[in-house]
């Protein structure tokens, strides 16, 4: 019943930042894992908030785990730029996507999440701290940072577009 | 002018945000992967059940091992500077006295407070507490020798402690109150407990806090109230009343001998102050159990969860009914790491370590000004430690502050602990 309703959201958020399918079937799966063990252990208030904050978390996880993270571009962002109105402004916003992607795997994770969870996922700062077991100062404090943080990150080299120019197609 | 696309963010991090945000992901979940996930989730389920039950008895092992740590610990801290010299005359007097102790805590992920109850029995040096599930501990805390007893299981853990300075081998909580002063219990009135009007006295110094409500008529405590802090326990407000003073007792029950028809395992506890070193092992110990990174935090919501990780405890047997004294050894080893924050350590600790791995390079995960130094010491995820570290050059990464000795002074393992530990 949980994973009818909710399954889409789970899916699109392990999707965003993860782009693989391998990764995104196992965040799929171990976010509802997780949820259940949590549901065990307690009552849940907000199940949309709970599986969006664990898919999250799941999801930066494996990004970050992934040795070599390659900028790549998938078939289906190929399709979407051969098929856009405006292929120019999808190539730039394609390679902007994985900029911010590299740049999230910088960050401190807390930070990551919470700017995932706000600026992706668009959950309030309430749901956030409530989710977190933050302060709504806290989170707006960590967010302010992550912020800046990937500001510096997406136009320092390592992550910048000279490195986006080595981008595979796949 | 700007030949910019209306709705369009100019700034880079907004528009890769919008852009991530706004991306079309393929339809899914696929269901072949709605089915492989419900399957999973059936599995999990019918693999918890079972490992409830198995892993029923591994929990109080660790129960256990806390049980007889957080005992001494406590046992160990430096006795309060408070008293009301009436109230103190009188329990110095005392010869022997019985209490419960009732705590009440926040379990990590619950939303209901937790109580747990101990009842305890103090008779000059000896103390014996009884806690749900059958255990029973007698510490003699002049000679720092001590006997579990896990009455179910039938099996006995015979304990002594080495290096522990003399006088904190003295300490329980008559003891303690044999070595208040007489100033520091500040007076807050007079209120009604159960039908009798009771006399209030805060102690509140040295970050110790604790409320004592007496009988005016017999200056002897009825009902005490502290808040124990301490970094292997969840943060617990601690009552303890049903006192009964020079009661007498049975002499049996204080013995450090092991009862007939028990199995016996020793356990040896290094009672000195716990060193840098030692907590450099926990936090090894910690990230090897926790996947090779460190814990969230460094308090009992970060470490409990991974206790049950270590190697050294989770070599516990399906088929074990009893705890392990060597497991019960190593794991005190991370106990110690946890009590390193002291007074008498240093103060201003930090800890960074969430999500950080071991062996990262110049990365630091823990820091603090140990006492009587001017500088810091850091400590980095590959446990190398940097010192005469300048306040000015502390990492600015988020961390969390330690306390340091802001505990209750008593001498009782708290049901809180006990009973979280025990996972119910």
């Amino acid at each position: 019943m949980i994973m009818q309703q909710y399954g889409d959201v789970v899916w699109r958020t392990a999707w965003r930042l993860l782009r693989n399918d391998a990764d995104v079937r196992d965040c799929f799966q171990e976010t509802f894992i997780s949820a259940m063990e949590a549901g065990r252990r307690g009552e849940i208030r907000n199940w949309p908030g709970l599986l969006q904050r664990i898919a999250t978390a799941r999801a930066l996880d494996l990004l970050r785990k992934q040795k070599s993270y390659k900028l790549f571009v998938s078939q289906s962002d190929h399709d979407a730029v051969t098929q856009a109105a405006d292929p120019v402004r999808q190539v730039l916003d394609s390679e902007l996507m994985d900029q911010l992607r590299a740049a999230l795997r910088e960050l401190p994770s807390q930070q990551s999440e919470i700017f995932c969870l706000r600026h992706l996922n668009e959950m309030s700062y309430e749901e956030i701290s409530a989710e977190m077991g933050l302060s709504v100062d806290h989170v707006g404090v960590l967010l302010h940072r992550a912020r800046g943080r990937l500001r510096e990150l997406l136009v320092s080299e390592d992550i910048g577009l000279q490195q986006n120019r080595k981008v595979n197609h796949v | 002018m700007s030949n910019q696309e209306p709705n369009v963010p100019t700034d880079p991090l907004d528009r890769a945000t919008a852009a991530l945000r706004d991306v079309t992901a393929p339809p899914g979940p696929p269901l072949d992967l709605v089915n492989e996930t419900l399957a999973a989730l059936e599995q999990a389920e019918r693999q918890t059940s079972r490992r409830n039950k198995m892993k029923l008895i591994a929990k109080y092992s660790v129960a256990a091992i806390f049980l007889i740590a957080i005992g001494i610990v406590v046992m160990m801290s430096q006795p309060s500077q408070a008293a009301f010299a009436a109230v103190v005359e009188k329990v110095q007097q005392v010869h022997s006295v019985k209490f419960t102790v009732t705590s009440t805590f926040n379990k990590p992920g619950e939303a209901k407070p937790v109580t747990g109850h101990v009842d305890m029995t103090i008779v000059g040096d000896r103390m014996r507490q009884e806690l749900p599930g059958g255990f029973v501990s007698i510490i003699d805390s002049k000679t720092g020798q001590g006997l579990i007893l896990m009455v179910p299981q039938k099996t006995a853990i015979r304990m002594t402690s080495e290096n522990a300075p003399k006088q904190m081998k003295q300490q329980n909580m008559l003891e303690n109150f044999r070595n208040m002063s007489t100033n520091a219990g500040k007076p807050i009135g007079r209120k009604q407990v159960d039908g009798r009007e009771l006399d209030g006295y805060k102690i509140d110094e040295n970050g110790k806090n604790m409320t004592i409500w007496a009988d005016p008529k017999t200056h002897l405590p009825v009902r005490m109230e502290a808040t124990v802090d301490m970094p292997m326990v969840p943060k617990s407000e601690v009552v303890m009343d049903n006192f009964q003073w020079d009661v007498p007792v049975d002499e049996s029950q204080f013995a450090l001998e092991v009862p007939a028809g028990y199995a016996v395992q020793e356990l040896s506890i290094n009672a000195a102050k716990p060193t840098e070193a030692e907590l450099i092992q926990t936090l090894h110990d910690l990230a090897d159990a926790n996947a090779g990174k460190f814990p969230d935090t460094f308090d009992y919501a970060g470490v409990n969860p991974i206790v049950k990780n270590l190697k050294s405890v989770k070599k516990v047997p399906a088929t074990a009914t009893t705890p392990d004294a060597a497991q019960m050894q190593a794991a005190m080893k991370v106990v110690r790491g946890l009590t390193f924050m002291t007074k008498t350590n240093g103060e201003d600790f930090h800890y960074a370590g969430k999500g950080v791995a071991l062996n990262e390079k110049e990365r630091p995960i823990f820091w603090y000004k140990p006492v009587n130094s001017q500088t810091y010491h850091v400590i980095d995820a590959d446990l190398s430690v940097h010192t005469d570290v300048k306040a000015e050059d502390l990492p600015t990464i988020e961390s969390q502050k330690l306390g340091s000795g802001n505990k209750m002074q008593t001498d009782t393992a708290t049901p809180a602990a006990i009973e979280g530990l025990q996972g119910k």
